[in-house]
């Protein structure tokens, strides 16, 4: 079934049509949260999220680019949202605002007392990278996020992205010297 | 090639996209110095955990939490004089704070002028004592 076959089936009202494009974009939808957000319960609700998004907005789906690529978008634009609220949220705990369960769920996160040594460690790592990913420059991270995922091109990223092939080059390439910069401050600060 | 050099070209290194001879300057240095070998591995850690994002799969109950979602904000959307309501509490909310915020304002300056006076009140013996009649005092 072709993607203009699905939408249209789902649109009107074929549930089955819309498990199957739940099943065939999950990974790629799954991973591009992944990309973004450091938790993966997180990660899974956000990507739940895309798809209800994608359910409500396909009547508008006009098919001037591919299914997935729209999709990709979406999922893009959802865990930007994310990022930034996620932010906020820090920002107001750090200065004393701020819901205590927003708290204790992320005290509980970075305590990890019963895990393994090796778990804790990679927790850590985890921790650096996200955050090293995340000070870089909104395009950068998108590009350089989704650079990192499989089957997708640079020029089917320039096409999410809606720019040219050279400047996501020129993004992503710019991402990979912020990123090694901030994650070598990272490993001084650390030794 | 110097340290600073090799470290601002590792993660291409770990491509293996740099041009041929550089590929093996890169790996030379490394061979070589240890301070930049220890950064090189905890890079190449650090990257590879997002490879393995790549191996994650949804959990089995994904496509119901979808439904479940989808469900939640049909009976959302049947109320929608709550979003219309969200700005107004907003606006009440921010002028019972400005509101608040001149109160605290008055108030401040009031205590003021009574921690002023308060000060004032030395100044105030010495202008009932002239400071010529005070030093014939002493005297
Ligand atoms: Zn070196």
């Amino acid at each position: 079934m072709t993607d203009q076959e699905l939408v249209r089936q789902i649109n009107s009202g074929d549930d089955k049509a819309f498990r199957l494009l739940v099943d065939r974009h999950q990974k790629l939808v799954l991973h591009t949260c992944l990309g973004f957000v450091q938790d993966r319960d997180d990660a899974e609700d956000l990507a739940q999220e895309v798809f209800v998004d994608v359910y409500h907005s396909l009547p508008k789906f006009r098919g001037d680019s591919k299914l997935s690529t729209w999709i990709y978008r979406m999922a893009v634009n959802r865990s930007l949202n994310f990022v930034r609220d996620y932010k906020r949220r820090r920002f107001f705990q750090a200065i004393g605002i701020g819901s205590s369960d927003d708290f204790n769920r992320d005290v509980a996160d970075e305590s990890w007392n019963s895990r393994p040594d090796h778990e804790v460690e990679n927790k850590q790592r985890r921790t650096n990278l996200y955050h090293a990913i995340n000070s870089l420059p909104e395009r950068q991270r998108v590009a350089f996020t989704l650079s990192k995922l499989d089957d997708l091109s640079y020029q089917d990223i320039a096409g999410v992205m809606g720019l040219s092939l050279s400047s996501v080059e020129s993004l992503i390439h710019r991402a990979k010297l912020g990123l090694q910069k901030k994650l070598y401050q990272c490993y001084k600060k650390g030794s | 090639m110097n340290h600073q050099t090799v470290r601002n070209k590792l993660i291409f290194y770990l491509e293996e996209r740099l041009p041929g001879d550089e590929q093996q300057k890169v790996a030379d240095h490394l061979a070589d110095c240890g301070e930049c070998r220890r950064y090189f591995e905890l890079l190449k850690g650090e990257l590879q955990l997002l490879d393995g994002n790549r191996q994650q799969e949804a959990g089995p109950y994904f496509y119901a939490g979808i439904k479940n979602r989808i469900e939640a904000r049909k009976s959302c959307r049947s109320f929608p004089w709550q979003r219309a309501l969200q700005p107004v509490m907003l606006a009440l909310l921010l002028a019972v704070g400005i509101r608040f915020g001149i109160w605290v304002g008055n108030h401040a300056q009031a205590e003021l002028s009574t921690t002023e006076q308060a000060v004032l009140v030395p100044f105030d013996d010495l202008s009932e004592e002239p400071i010529e009649e005070f030093l014939l005092n002493v005297e």
